[in-house]
């Protein structure tokens, strides 16, 4: 079991992950799906079905434990968050920030969003828990939002600044 | 009271109420109306904001009529909204600026459109509509009638004067030293140098011709900022506006991610009372011309200047909001609505794209390639498919195979109620061509009216599920997929019924053949049965004597989708995915793999491709000599590659890297998107970009590399016609080796 995702009640961790890790990521949630339901937030094209089912071993029964809902503007992860209730079921919500990077929307906008995004942060770490995958800006991506969101998070975790050893891909 | 009738040529906001208008009258004059005409803005959210809102408003320094109001959205029904009617349109995108910056929270409705949009709704107007108005002396328009309609195919021409400016070189590459300029009166050369000259004579030319389209080349970016600034410089005013009281406007360069690349749009200049257009940056000019930009406008309402400049995605958009405007539905911003709840598993059935059936590798003859017509469009006129109408909640109606939403049928969609009539007028302008002659005065008018259509309906399935889109909805985009995977079926299972073996599906084509079958008549019993069982057009394209489908360069075994090319009966030409189609192709290699293929379309059957052989071999030689002997000119070495991220951006030296640095060098920069030229040369660097400045030594050119390149593109087409045996290419195969 990978401990990449370690989901803990009344508590939200922000996770700083390099693209590298997404098949990690993603095996990590088909095991979570396993465990019983889990809501899928993804905000940054993040959530391969066919890479989650092959993590699940194609088990119908575990992969339709995911919940998946996309948002593909800044607009929309807001409000995926805002209808999202508080419960029982844990909470994963894939890069973050991606939609908000979007330079068409005016940088006061943007800020106004995040604050809205980490009040509900807030609201839903009180459920089964929540964890929020970002990756680290790149040079040219707005680093207020990033440390903005870093900084409201009750614990972050910064994978990949440097790979300890090399990785081999799961097969199935 | 005045009467006039004529053509609508342009129609922008007054700067200080209303909207201005501008008539190529019947009598030849160009007449400028006004007109009053208030456009009111909408708010909806949480009633204490919306009263905060309220008094905000009041307190602005313009004339402003605010009430509570009722309107339709179209996703949520009725909506409870602050409706705010000013008189002065022009006012309104700063106002809106403010307000999107005080109350981010609410939701705004009909703020950001064109003026024109908002005119053509309620006048049914559009540009180049025929027009009759009514106007006082004032030229103040009281009424106005549109007198044909945008769906029209034979709609009467406007006489437009027309004026071409073209520098004698690319800026980018050359300092021009002279214009040409042209129209029906004059033909002159203008030296750039002698400034004096230069503005009389210009200036002279605008009065003299008074032109309702100026087309330049690199004239948004270059040329006519030049003239205006030495116009500015020299106090000599150059009437390019024809509204005395207009000014010449400026639309910023910019780069965008869409469509999974980066587009570049450069800079714009928009004129009043005359058009603008830019050849060099007018959206698929090169494909349907000022014929098609016209067209564009006609279906769009977008005014010329602006429908030449923006993709066919804001068109469509235009379309769409044209018709919500005219049913009384709110226009927002953006999209609200947020995709539904999926199970992993729902996602991976909803979310699987078009039908694919990978070719069967090598060489085939007499070989029908039947396309649906604009499948995914007549999809979704066929089957209602609009935002507001998949995923309700009733099942009313048949539901694709495999399609977890539903589709409500009841009452006709925002999307397919403006995509029919388009989708009428293409399949009539299709039809009238395929039954005339190429000499016929119409044809190639309505071949880029055909053209411009095409685009609009190719981009109106990708604007359903674009994130920016204003009425988009991704089930909507994943049910008009569904669809098209069910009808390819269908239509895959009617021609094995008939007895053809598919060689090829690719999401709304098939390529078919049957023993015996070589003409049209052959394949209508086929065309018959896949509409019977699809219910939506479709037609032959066209029956190859020979099509090759290429496997892949890695592994021989593995087929590539769309990756082919063949001959029709007509003896037309079709590739597809080769180095032909690449933009990156070098001139010089693309053209010798064309000069191939036009060798072999000779044959008249697959059998007889070997007759062409000896032609082909020494065609080859010819380009291998040429090569090495230096007579290719250096222009043919020139590769197109497209900039994607800024030069600081690049993590490893690339040739593309390699010649923005030699631009930055000299003092030229591109932006991403743009398309960057270069040659690759020996050495190091081991590209050079060819717009630097200084002229390339020959000897430099890297031979080698351009040698492989050209080895490759022969290979390409003719390594599936050496079926198994190889036996008969063997003297080429060995001259490509020898390469």
């Amino acid at each position: 079991m990978d401990d990449l995702l370690d989901l803990r009640p009344r508590q939200w961790n922000l996770l700083v992950l390099p693209d590298r890790y997404r098949n990690r990521l993603l095996t990590a949630t088909a095991h979570l799906a396993v465990n019983g339901p889990l809501i899928v937030l993804d905000c940054g094209r993040q959530f391969d079905s066919s890479m989650v089912a092959r993590a699940a071993h194609g088990r119908a029964e575990f992969i339709d434990q995911i919940k998946v809902q996309r948002a593909f503007i800044c607009y929309e992860a807001v409000k995926l968050l805002e209808k999202t209730p508080v419960g029982k079921t844990p909470i994963l919500v894939l890069g973050f920030l991606s939609t908000f990077y979007d330079e068409n929307v005016k940088m006061h906008t943007r800020k106004f969003l995040l604050e809205s995004s980490i009040k509900h942060f807030e609201r839903l770490s009180q459920g089964a828990g929540l964890a929020v995958t970002i990756h680290p800006p790149s040079p040219h991506e707005d680093f207020y939002l990033f440390q903005r969101l870093r900084s409201s998070a009750s614990q972050v975790l910064v994978y990949g600044t440097s790979m300890t050893k090399a990785q081999q891909m799961d097969l199935f | 009271m005045n009467q006039y009738s004529g053509w609508l040529l342009d129609i922008y906001s007054h700067t200080e109420r209303g909207v201005v208008l501008w008539l190529l009258c019947d009598d030849g004059q160009r007449r400028r109306f006004r007109q009053d005409f208030p456009v009111t803005f909408y708010a909806a959210g949480p009633s204490e904001r919306l009263r905060g809102l309220w008094k905000f408003l009041e307190r602005q320094p313009l004339r402003m009529e605010l009430s509570r109001d009722e309107r339709r959205d179209l996703f949520s029904g009725s909506t409870i909204v602050l409706a705010a009617t000013i008189e002065s349109p022009c006012a309104l995108p700063p106002l809106f600026q403010m307000l999107t910056r005080y109350f981010p929270d609410l939701i705004f409705y009909n703020a950001d459109l064109h003026v024109a949009l908002r005119y053509a709704a309620i006048y049914k107007t559009f540009p180049l509509a025929r027009c009759h108005v009514l106007a006082d002396e004032q030229d103040a328009i009281h009424q106005i009638k549109v007198l044909d309609s945008k769906w029209d195919i034979d709609h009467e021409q406007p006489p437009l004067r027309v004026l071409t400016i073209e520098p004698d070189a690319d800026p980018f590459h050359n300092k021009p030293g002279k214009i040409h300029l042209r129209s029906q009166k004059n033909n002159m050369t203008l030296d750039l140098e002698k400034e004096t000259p230069l503005l009389g004579l210009l200036g002279y030319l605008l009065k003299q011709d008074d032109p309702d389209l100026i087309i330049t080349t690199y004239g948004d970016t270059w040329l006519l900022p030049l003239l205006l600034n030495l116009s500015e410089k020299r106090d000599h005013p150059l009437p390019f506006n024809r509204d005395p009281d207009g000014q010449v406007s400026y639309r910023k360069e910019r780069s965008y991610f869409a469509y999974n690349q980066v587009i570049y749009r450069g800079q714009q200049v928009h004129l009043t009372g005359r058009l603008h257009l830019d050849i060099r940056n007018t959206v698929m000019y090169g494909d349907y011309g000022v014929d098609g930009v016209l067209e564009m406008a006609r279906v769009t309402s977008l005014p010329i200047q602006t429908v030449a400049r923006v993709s066919p995605g804001t068109g469509i958009s235009a379309m769409q909001i044209v018709t919500a405007l005219e049913n009384e539905i709110l226009v927002p911003l953006r999209k609200e609505q947020v995709e539904r709840t999926k199970t992993a598993s729902e996602l991976f059935h909803d979310d699987m794209g078009g039908t694919v059936y990978d070719p069967i590798i090598g060489l085939h003859e007499d070989v029908a390639e039947v396309d649906f017509f604009s499948m995914y469009p007549s999809i979704m006129v066929r089957f209602n498919i609009s935002p507001e109408t998949v995923g309700t909640e009733k099942k009313t109606f048949e539901t694709a195979a495999g399609l977890t939403s539903v589709v409500k049928r009841e009452e006709l969609g925002l999307i397919p109620q403006t995509l029919a009539p388009l989708l009428e007028k293409r399949f009539d302008l299709k039809s009238r061509v395929l039954s005339m002659s190429k000499f016929d005065c119409r044809y190639k008018n309505y071949k880029a009216q055909a053209a411009a259509h095409k685009w609009l309906l190719v981009t109106c399935f990708g604007y359903l599920g674009y994130k920016n889109a204003r009425f988009g909805r991704i089930e909507a985009h994943e049910a008009v997929t569904a669809y098209g995977r069910e009808v390819l079926l269908r239509a895959k299972e009617a021609a094995e019924d008939l007895g053809f073996r598919v060689l090829h599906l690719y999401v709304d084509g098939m390529w078919v053949q049957k023993p015996g079958s070589r003409a049209a008549q052959d394949f209508q019993p086929l065309l018959d049965e896949i509409k019977a069982r699809t219910s939506l057009p479709i037609a032959l394209d066209g029956i190859y004597k020979w099509v090759a489908f290429l496997s892949s360069r890695w592994n021989k075994k593995i087929a590539v989708p769309n990756r082919y090319f063949g001959v029709f009966q007509n003896g037309e030409i079709k590739t597809r995915g080769i180095e032909t189609r690449r933009h990156d192709t070098p001139a010089f290699i693309r053209e010798t793999q064309m000069q191939i293929l036009e060798a072999l379309a000779k044959a008249s059957d697959a059998k007889e491709l070997k007759d062409r052989l000896p032609e082909i071999r020494r065609l080859i030689r010819e380009k291998q000599t040429a090569l090495h002997s230096g007579h290719i000119p250096l222009e043919k070495f020139i590769v197109h590659q497209t900039v994607s991220r800024k030069l600081e951006d690049f993590k490893s030296p690339s040739p593309v890297s390699t010649a923005l640095e030699q631009l930055e060098s000299a003092g030229k920069s591109l932006r991403p998107g743009q398309s960057v030229r270069l040659v690759y040369t020996l050495g190091m660097p081991r590209a050079r970009a060819w717009d630097v400045g200084t002229s390339l030594d020959p000897r430099r050119v890297n031979i080698p590399r351009y040698r492989r390149l050209l080895s490759r593109a022969v290979d390409t087409v003719l390594d599936p016609l050496t079926g198994g045996g190889r036996s008969w290419l063997t003297q080429v195969e060995q001259l490509v080796l020898d390469l």
